[in-house]
């Protein structure tokens, strides 16, 4: 690192300089004033410019499998959706129930559950809330309970997998966790909280979950099978999603990258997408699958890595790392159990995106207090579990959240934050409080 | 003469902001007019209320914001349920489905910039007094039409 710090212009120290332009950055995407990819590219670049990190090292920073992990899907997911296969099933499970009004916010909170794990959650809310304002407004009852119950799922359900939420796919990546692994350790306790959250929503707001039996012939009168829209395209999407999670099952075993099965899985959707076509058509459909990525998180996520890179460089997270284990007294138990209950906090008021990327080279650091990489697993599973079912805690915790928030507003069903916060905060705390006795019962 | 001011129509059908959208039905049906201006008590311009208002007030809300549902085929309601759709929002006020959206003209707009955003945006342009904001015409393709053919 000598090489890259004697550069550092005005002999500044590289440990103040990549903490305040991290602080910085941090407190500008805090703010929202700026957009956060913009404000994170910007720390980044100043951390070059200011000779920090040179642009080789900057670039080692960034977690490529991440991000290719990230973009796979995004495609996949977003071509898929044209199929018109989340209404379809949002509105025949709905039907399933005879449109009662509890048994409907069951079964889409069932379902945004398994989509946040196998997909990934903002794109399984931005589809099923629609078809539930839907459903809600033809069945007369208020869409509060049924749009709460979707975010808090929807981060329940993507705590589960590796590419279920953000700080899965960036803690699997990094630590080269298996797609399995994530299945085994994070899967029992969704399966325990979903319930239990889904259980007292449904009876907090049990007087509103009432309909008359017009309104309920109404939606039962819906032909989901006319939501199809494109039927071909639905069993490309559904094979290709099919061989992918399979590869994910697969990869570690066979030493494949997540990323590669993600990004060759959207490869081939797009060739099945477009080989028929003309080359003009194929340009449009091509494009317009592209356009579909989030590229704000992408490049958030590359900003964010070199920043957090810097702070690894310059020694600043070893120095917290320390700092973390004399407040635990070194004591892997209290750790892994401050580890959880941090992050979920943190996580419920701020992004957690940038908090994980943090937190791992630190819990990395703290290897060999614990013996060795090996046996850090409880404290990744303490971290996920904070960091994804933290998000519950308020409306801005998680993308997920954002997103409801934002169509529910402009539907005309506001979420207040407020309100939204007195209810979910003590059930994201009930979530951790699960979580704890789940890490102490399995790991320590 | 070549500004909006030389050919717009002077005397367009308006409609008050608090008025009720039956109203604008009405005006609509019997004259064949698929938009009209919206102005205030002074007579100042404040939207369009168009066809597509009322279009849109079939559909559920679900279906009419940014990123709604995508289609609406597993759908199919009757005509005389469409029907009580429309009757139930005949007494809803006018201003509550105009589109503020709609940039006027002024009257020394030239023709040609005005054929030019009724070509692009396929909508009738409000032409408004710079100073007072008060709607002094309309210009349409018909304006355009009946002067140079």
């Amino acid at each position: 690192m000598a090489a890259q710090t004697s550069t550092v212009v005005f002999g500044w120290s590289p440990l103040i300089v990549s903490s305040a332009l991290f602080l910085a950055t941090y407190a500008l995407v805090i703010t929202e004033k700026v957009n956060r990819s913009i404000v994170a590219l910007l720390g980044a670049g100043l951390l070059v410019l200011l000779g920090v990190l040179n642009q080789e090292a900057a670039l080692k920073g960034i977690d490529f499998n991440t991000l290719g992990l990230l973009l796979g899907m995004m495609v996949i997911v977003g071509i898929t959706s044209h199929s018109g296969v989340f209404q379809f099933v949002a509105i025949w499970s709905a039907k399933r129930v005879s449109a009662h009004p509890l048994g409907v916010l069951v079964m889409l909170s069932a379902v945004t559950a398994v989509f946040s794990a196998l997909l990934d959650n903002v794109t399984t809310v931005l589809l099923i809330v629609p078809v539930t304002l839907l459903i809600t407004d033809q069945l007369k009852v208020s869409a509060y309970p049924y749009l709460v119950a979707e975010v808090l799922m929807s981060n329940i359900g993507g705590s589960a997998t590796l590419i279920g939420d953000p700080p899965n796919i960036m803690i699997g990546s990094a630590v080269g966790l298996s797609f399995n692994a994530f299945i085994v350790n994070l899967a029992p306790p969704a399966l325990v909280i979903g319930p239990i959250t889904l259980a007292i929503v449904a009876w907090l707001s049990r007087k509103e979950l009432i309909a008359t039996a017009k309104t309920r012939a109404q939606v039962m009168g819906f032909d989901e099978r006319e939501a199809i829209t494109d039927p071909r395209l639905l069993k490309q999407s559904l094979a290709v999603l099919a061989l992918v999670m399979a590869g994910f099952v697969a990869s570690h075993a066979v030493g494949i990258q997540p990323a590669t099965i993600a990004i060759f899985g959207a490869a081939v959707l797009l060739l099945l997408d477009n080989y028929h076509r003309s080359g003009g058509d194929q340009s449009k459909r091509v494009h317009h699958a592209y356009a579909a990525v989030e590229w704000i998180t992408l490049f958030f996520f590359v900003g964010l890595f070199i920043l957090v890179h810097a702070l690894e460089t310059a020694g600043v997270i070893h120095w917290l790392a320390e700092r973390l284990l004399a407040l635990t007294g070194g004591d892997f138990r209290t750790t892994a159990l401050a580890i959880l209950w941090g992050s979920a906090i943190l996580s419920a008021f701020l992004d957690n995106i940038p908090f994980v990327a943090t937190m791992i080279p630190l819990i990395e650091s703290t290897a060999d207090t614990f013996g060795g990489k090996e046996a850090l697993g409880p404290l990744w599973w303490s971290l996920a579990l904070g960091a994804c079912l933290g998000g519950n805690g308020t409306l801005i915790g998680a993308s997920a959240n954002l997103i409801v928030a934002g169509f529910a507003e402009r539907a005309g069903h506001p979420i207040s934050f407020l309100r939204f916060l007195k209810s979910c905060f003590p059930l994201m705390l009930v979530s951790i409080a699960i979580s704890h006795v789940y890490v102490v019962w399995r790991y320590l | 003469m070549n500004h909006v001011a030389d050919i717009l129509n002077p005397q367009p059908f308006t409609v008050g902001a608090d008025g009720p959208l039956r109203k604008v039905i009405d005006i609509a049906l019997e004259r064949h007019i698929r938009s009209l201006p919206v102005t205030d008590a002074a007579g100042r311009y404040l939207g369009v209320v168009s066809l597509h208002a009322l279009l849109a007030l079939l559909l559920p809300q679900a279906a009419r914001v940014e990123h709604g549902l995508a289609d609406l085929a597993f759908m199919a309601p009757t005509v005389e349920e469409l029907r009580e759709v429309v009757r139930g929002t005949g007494s809803e006020r006018v201003r509550d489905h105009m589109d503020e959206g709609v940039a006027p003209v002024h009257p020394e707009t030239s023709i040609l910039e005005a054929a030019l955003l009724m070509h692009r945006t396929r909508e009738n342009l409000p032409v408004v007094d710079r100073e007072t904001g008060r709607l002094v015409g309309l210009m349409s393709p018909w304006e355009i039409l009946k002067r140079l053919v």
